[in-house]
């Protein structure tokens, strides 16, 4: 299914952002809000885990249910080296890199499993794991 | 387990708002109990001490293993100093007084010195640069707004006190409260802060400055061809002027959801631009949500300092300024730095991917109070004092308003605060420079 991503700020992903190695900081950025009529659409339930692919890259995600739909066609992840996985550098001249309306295809991933930060960064190759 | 002290007015050190009526309950020398917190400014307060890094470490042999900060700071200078094309980057949480240190830094190393407005409210500054801004303190909100517009941002969720502390719900002396204000919010999804809205007008993801265009267009009696605009009725654009002129002084605040979607800053720079029309017909102004609790006081230092509020370039011996050139992320992904000089932020997590790993190909320096990955990838990381928390010092609210930061709690055994650091880096590089 194609979709965009939206990335932003959430509650808990603030009140972690200075304990990047938590627990709770995983469980807040790798959280992919998904409309409920998506969630059906990719025949996967609240928990289960999606794939975001694009052509900068590929993250595995855990789908909750959004509690601001209806937004079809559209998920937010909150700010973090998950989501920026997709995002793109170009800043269009004005130093800001596209955090927001990123184009992507979602993937139903049950059987796939969420990176650690640490084991993400490595995966790409860099020493902050 | 002593008595807690309590201390009164301190200064939260987490988001622009900078609330300043925080108390803190303090027992040997720990945080526990932060009242008047949100959320956000609570978890700072009351996990200070966790995932800190308490020794520099420093990379030789193939291993990071620790060292002392003399050692440290030597390193650090010597990758400086040798550095051809250094980017200095961060500066939004930490003091005014250690960003006046980093420009002098900066300078002496001839880098280019950087905050995370860039990747924040870059874009809004370049409009300012073209349009101007009208605007006001959060104080003169709080008393007289009678109309607040949140678009593209989500208050409920980064910044917790704004609307009662400043617009929709605070008491002010001729606005008394929430029956007194109208507030409408522009967004793409039906946010918390939304669904806390008299209106809420729902706009497809990247139509801002269609939206914004169509209600310039309106207040000035023109009409709209298209039926259709930015995926609502072009009618609820002409309602929606209406009522920004019926107001007698409103307020219009802009977050990220502007500056990071298509348009970016033509985004802000139609939005600044609405309000100074609006000045034709009734009072309004417009005030950037600002994200970290001293991006404002970066933009404040470096621009008195060098006449640019981020992205100057000294490589030619003189500031430049050419944002899209001369931005972090701009450097990083080109790879153009040679090395790189962190403090106190986290691009590893935080640019994009493409970004992070031009960064990380460079030697990293990084004061930061924590560990996080940029630490870890870095040549030297050196840990400082907690700003706001172990470290006193000035910070800029999002209106400008400079705010005093306070030390309630002494920093781990030995941890340095970051303009100690940064005076001592740069006597450093001077030595090394000079015995060249």
């Amino acid at each position: 299914m194609k979709a965009i991503v939206l990335t932003g700020r959430s509650l808990a992903q603030g009140r972690a952002k200075e304990r990047k190695f938590s627990e709770e900081y995983m469980l807040a950025s790798t959280a992919c809000e998904v409309d409920p009529d998506d969630l059906s659409s990719l025949g996967i339930q609240a928990g289960q885990n999606v794939r975001l692919v694009n052509g900068r890259g590929s993250v595995v995600l855990r789908a909750v249910l959004s509690s601001q739909a209806p937004h079809r066609g559209m998920v937010f992840v909150a700010y973090g080296p998950w989501a920026n996985v997709l995002m793109d550098p170009e800043s269009d001249g004005t130093g800001m890199p596209t955090l927001k309306g990123i184009e992507v295809e979602i993937q139903p991933a049950p059987g796939e499993e969420v990176l650690e930060l640490k084991d993400l960064l490595r995966g790409y190759g860099l020493k902050g794991g | 387990m002593g008595e807690g002290r309590v201390i009164r007015n301190v200064v939260c050190p987490f988001c622009g708002c900078c609330c300043d009526d925080i108390e803190l309950t303090v027992e040997n020398n720990a945080i526990v109990n932060a009242r008047n917190a949100c959320a956000l400014s609570q978890a700072k307060f009351e996990s200070a001490r966790e995932e800190r890094a308490l020794r520099p470490k420093e990379r030789a042999d193939g291993s990071f293993a620790e060292t002392d900060y003399e050692r440290a700071i030597r390193h650090s200078a010597e990758i400086l100093a040798e550095a051809k094309y250094p980017l200095l980057w961060g500066w939004s949480c930490t003091s005014c007084e250690s960003q006046r240190v980093g420009v002098e830094l900066a300078e002496e190393v001839g880098g280019v010195l950087d905050n995370t407005t860039s990747m924040c409210h870059g874009p809004g500054l370049l409009a300012v640069h073209d349009v101007g801004e009208s605007t006001c303190t959060l104080g003169e909100v709080r008393h007289r707004a009678d109309l607040i517009i949140y678009w593209g941002c989500n208050p409920v969720h980064a910044h917790p006190r704004h609307m009662r502390r400043y617009t929709a719900q605070s008491e002010g002396r001729f606005r008394k409260g929430r029956g007194e204000r109208k507030m409408i919010v522009v967004d793409v999804r039906n946010t918390a802060t939304a669904r806390m809205a008299d209106e809420f007008v729902r706009i497809e993801p990247n139509g801002d400055y269609e939206a914004l265009a169509a209600i310039r267009t309106c207040l000035k009696g023109e009409g709209l061809e298209q039926e259709v605009i930015a995926g609502l009725p072009s009618t609820r654009f002409e309602k929606l002027a209406d009522e920004l002129i019926d107001c007698e002084f409103g307020v219009l605040f802009f977050g990220l959801g502007l500056t990071m979607s298509k348009g970016k800053s033509r985004n802000i720079d139609a939005a600044l631009s609405l309000v100074r029309d609006l000045n034709s017909r009734t009072k309004f102004l417009a005030m950037p949500m600002r994200g970290h609790f001293n991006v404002t006081g970066a933009n404040e230092v470096f621009a008195w300092q060098t006449g640019y509020p981020f992205a100057i370039d000294f490589s030619q011996g003189y500031p430049r300024y050419n944002p899209g050139d001369t931005t972090g992320v701009d450097i990083a992904s080109r790879g153009d730095c040679d090395a790189a000089l962190v403090v106190a932020s986290d691009p590893i997590s935080n640019f994009p991917l493409e970004a992070a790993k031009g960064l990380a190909s460079v030697p990293i320096i990084t004061i930061d109070p924590h560990e996080t990955p940029t630490t870890n990838a870095s040549e030297v990381a050196l840990p400082s004092a907690m700003v706001g928390i172990e470290a006193g010092g000035t910070a800029y609210r999002m209106d400008g308003v400079p705010l005093t930061l306070s030390k309630v709690l002494e920093p781990p055994e030995g941890v340095m605060q970051d303009t100690e650091i940064l005076s001592a880096i740069l006597r450093e590089v001077r030595n090394v420079r000079g015995g060249r």
